[in-house]
């Protein structure tokens, strides 16, 4: 934003009971707004308004009176204020009730741009017309009008010298108020105050110093927070190490895997040619009649192995007979044994069954033919030896039914002895023994099968062996031998696949965790690029605030001796103003003369003041508005023509307020800077009301 | 549309990767920014612009102390800066 000062409003203000200043936007060609005023009629008091409206307590120590007053001490500068309100400042007369009044308008001056910077201070007093105190004697209210924000945005502030470091943020340092509003007095000031830290407060404040310091701060910690959060380059460094060592293993795994693929291929070419050979043989055996049984010794002692087994087997088996005994006539007999024993059974049923219709024929006879005769309802009439015969017939078939007996049945019981559940238990006991020895014999009988058949083979081969032909019996040993060799690759195979197996596995996990390695240095690698970045940029800003001063003291030294020259004195000009952050500036002469600006006339003090201000604006490509009270005074007509030609055309600076009397910029002086003048204003005193009045477009009459 | 004040000190510019930015006082100068120059670009082998770029956000995050986010930013303005750098 380029500023221009475009509304000043004083009420109960020194000279202005209440008074409105309104600044028109000024044009690059024109930047000049003439305000005059005889003496004693309001032009100090605008300057005073300034210092004061903008910063409080703070701008108190620019104001004349009070240049030894402090702001630190807060009872002192309450103390301060409430003496500069009360014998300077406050309007005589003013009612208490209404507050001393300052609010500033800073404009952007570009046409169609409407943003604003309102700030309005008011000062309170009590029934006797004195300043409040403690806080609540003076209130400030700054508004910022933007885009954003239209309609006015409060400043938030916390205490007013919160809002003072704010507003020093969004206009310009305080201690440098006298380097853009200013006269002879403050001019003088600012000299003193440049030699005692003011410079390097200025380039703090104004070149944005701070901000540098700051931002390398800025970065250190965003460097050390991201070297925490992501183990910077320690961890960094112990995973380049650990993917080195992965990196050399798999190189060697590869290297090893490369030389056991070799040996299995070397080895399967081998038992391939080796298996090829032996179909060969086996073609050609073949031929001759058929593969042989081996070496002969061999065979000689699997025949006897044979005959061995074939002894013991029949061993077995004749003593398993023996051992049989008993068990073995059950097994012998265990059908007859069964079957008798199923008859008897027969046998004990029938005689059971008949031995009981035997034993109940008299109580069924008497149920059939009930006594005494003659009352018998069915056969009374029948004649009682009818009756006799018929009962000793019955009688008779009774005992028939059982006549002739089962044919099954056993015609006497040889195992008597074995009744009921004795017969079923003996059963069970001759089916079980006859099961069991029988199992034995006949594994045992199997056994001395085999045992024979075994030694029946093994004399057929070595008799076949001891039969067959050289060349034959050649090619099998060969054969034997080649599949002994074959067999052996086949494992030394097998053994090789395994190690390649286990090889592969360990490299898979080894190339897992490379992989793993990888990613988490790839998600590190950007972080680690940014720390170098960010540490790369903050090396450049500590090594620029350090050489900042020197360079400011620099560029500020050659553009005011550019500007001193144009407006100083002739004598002045042959000289070079010096600047330095530890002293006052000085002039030194072409002959090494040195003088002290501070001690020098009000000219040269003002001629460096303004030549100051410029240089400021110039380098620091701020345009704040320039309100210099009678700039030239009562110079010589070279230095007015000078100094007003300076100021005229200067182009980088907006606005600039010059409050003259008409001894000043009287009629000549007008006339060479009328091109230049934007506005006129003319302020005056009116002895009657003790007010100062405001005209606007108004300016001394010098025709009278 | 006005130009958006984000600090007295600073005046809005665009760098070559059109992110807005805001330069500081001292970069203005001419001596400064030479040596700015000679220290980013020379001597650190950075650019000028991101440098520039990283200074415009301290006003915005910093006050009595850092506000969160300041770090995210910064990471962010230098990805953005290697990710449009010709380095």
């Amino acid at each position: 934003m380029k500023m221009y000062l475009s509304k000043i409003y004083l009420r109960h203000w020194r000279v202005y009971s209440e008074a409105t200043f309104h600044f028109e936007r000024p044009t690059q060609n024109r930047p000049i707004t003439l305000i005059g005023a005889m003496n004693g009629h309001g032009k100090t008091s605008l300057l005073m308004a300034l210092y004061l409206g903008l910063f409080g307590k703070h701008g108190l120590q620019h104001c004349e009176g009070f240049q030894n007053q402090t702001s630190h001490d807060k009872k002192e500068s309450l103390r301060s204020m409430k003496k500069a309100m009360d014998q300077n400042f406050r309007r005589a007369g003013s009612p208490y009730e209404e507050p001393t009044e300052i609010e500033l308008v800073f404009s952007d001056s570009r046409p169609g741009f409407t943003e604003e910077i309102r700030i309005r201070r008011c000062w309170f007093f009590d029934s006797n017309n004195n300043l409040r105190r403690g806080d609540n004697s003076e209130t400030l209210e700054v508004q910022q009008i933007n885009d954003q924000h239209p309609d006015g945005q409060l400043l938030d502030y916390e205490s007013l010298d919160d809002a003072h470091d704010k507003l020093e943020r969004m206009l310009f340092p305080e201690h440098l108020t006298p380097a853009f509003f200013f006269d002879g007095e403050q001019a003088a000031a600012l000299i003193e105050r440049m030699g005692k830290g003011g410079l390097a407060r200025a380039s703090q404040v104004m070149y944005g110093t701070d901000l540098i310091e700051k931002a390398a701060e800025c970065l250190r910690k965003f460097s050390s927070t991201t070297a925490g959060k992501v183990g910077g380059k320690t961890k960094q460094g112990k995973l380049e190490g650990e993917r080195n060592t992965i990196d050399s293993t798999i190189n060697q795994l590869n290297r090893e895997l490369v030389q056991l693929k070799q040996k299995r291929a070397d080895l399967n070419v081998e038992t391939t040619a080796q298996e090829n050979k032996r179909d060969k043989i086996k073609r050609k055996i073949n031929l001759l009649g058929g593969p042989g049984s081996g070496d002969v010794t061999q065979l000689q002692k699997a025949v006897e192995r044979a005959q061995k087994e074939e002894s013991e087997s029949r061993n077995r088996l004749c003593n398993g007979f023996s051992d049989a005994g008993l068990a073995l006539a059950i097994y012998r007999f265990k059908e007859p044994i069964l079957e008798q024993l199923k008859k008897e059974h027969l046998r004990e049923e029938y005689e059971s069954l008949k031995e009981a219709t035997v034993s109940r024929r008299e109580s069924v006879i008497s149920k059939a033919f009930p006594e005494p005769a003659d009352k018998d309802p069915l056969l009374r009439h029948m004649a009682l030896e009818t009756r006799e015969h018929l009962k000793q017939r019955f009688y008779e078939s009774l005992v028939a039914i059982y006549d002739p007996p089962p044919k099954d049945m056993a015609e006497r019981y040889l195992l008597g002895h074995a009744k009921g559940e004795a017969r079923e238990r003996l059963k069970a006991d001759v089916e079980k023994a006859a099961a069991e020895h029988a199992n034995n014999l006949r594994q045992r009988a199997k056994r001395y099968r085999d045992a024979v058949d075994a030694l029946d083979d093994a004399n057929d081969r070595l008799h076949n062996e001891e039969n067959r032909p050289e060349e034959l019996r050649l090619l099998t040993k060969e054969l034997d031998q080649l599949n002994e060799d074959i067999r052996n690759a086949h494992v030394r195979l097998g053994e090789l696949n395994n190690q390649i197996g286990a090889k592969q596995s360990e490299l898979e996990n080894k190339d897992k965790r490379r992989g793993e390695i990888l990613s988490q240095m790839q998600e590190l690698e950007p972080a680690l690029k940014r720390m170098a970045i960010a540490d790369r940029a903050r090396r450049v800003l500590d090594n620029f605030s350090k050489q900042l001063k020197q360079i400011i003291a620099e560029s500020l030294e050659e553009v005011v001796n550019e500007h001193f020259q144009k407006i100083a004195a002739e004598k002045f000009q042959k000289g070079k103003v010096q600047i330095f952050d530890d002293k006052p500036p000085l002039w030194k002469g072409p002959n090494g003369e040195e003088l002290h600006l501070g001690a020098a006339s009000g000219f040269e003090r003002r001629s460096f003041s303004i030549a100051f201000c410029l240089a400021l604006v110039e380098i620091t490509k701020r345009s704040i508005p320039l309100v210099i009270d009678t700039p030239i005074g009562n110079a010589d007509t070279e230095y007015r023509h000078r100094a007003l030609k300076a100021l005229a055309e200067f182009k980088l600076t907006d606005q600039i307020i010059i409050l003259t009397h008409d001894a000043e910029v009287n009629q000549d002086f007008l006339k060479a800077i009328e091109d230049h003048v934007n506005q006129k204003m003319l302020v005056e005193f009116d002895s009657q009301t003790g007010d100062s009045k405001i005209h606007n477009h108004k300016f001394f009459d010098f025709s009278r | 549309m006005g130009t958006r004040r984000i600090h007295g000190n600073q005046k809005e510019i665009r760098t070559r990767n059109n992110m807005k930015t805001n330069e500081l006082a001292c970069f203005a100068d001419r001596r400064a920014k030479q040596k700015l120059i000679e220290l980013c670009e020379e001597e650190e082998g950075i650019s000028t612009e991101l440098l520039m770029e990283l200074c415009s956000l301290v006003p915005q995050y910093t006050g009595k102390e850092i506000k969160l986010g300041l770090n995210d930013k910064i990471a962010s303005v230098i990805d953005h800066f290697q990710e449009f750098s010709t380095e």
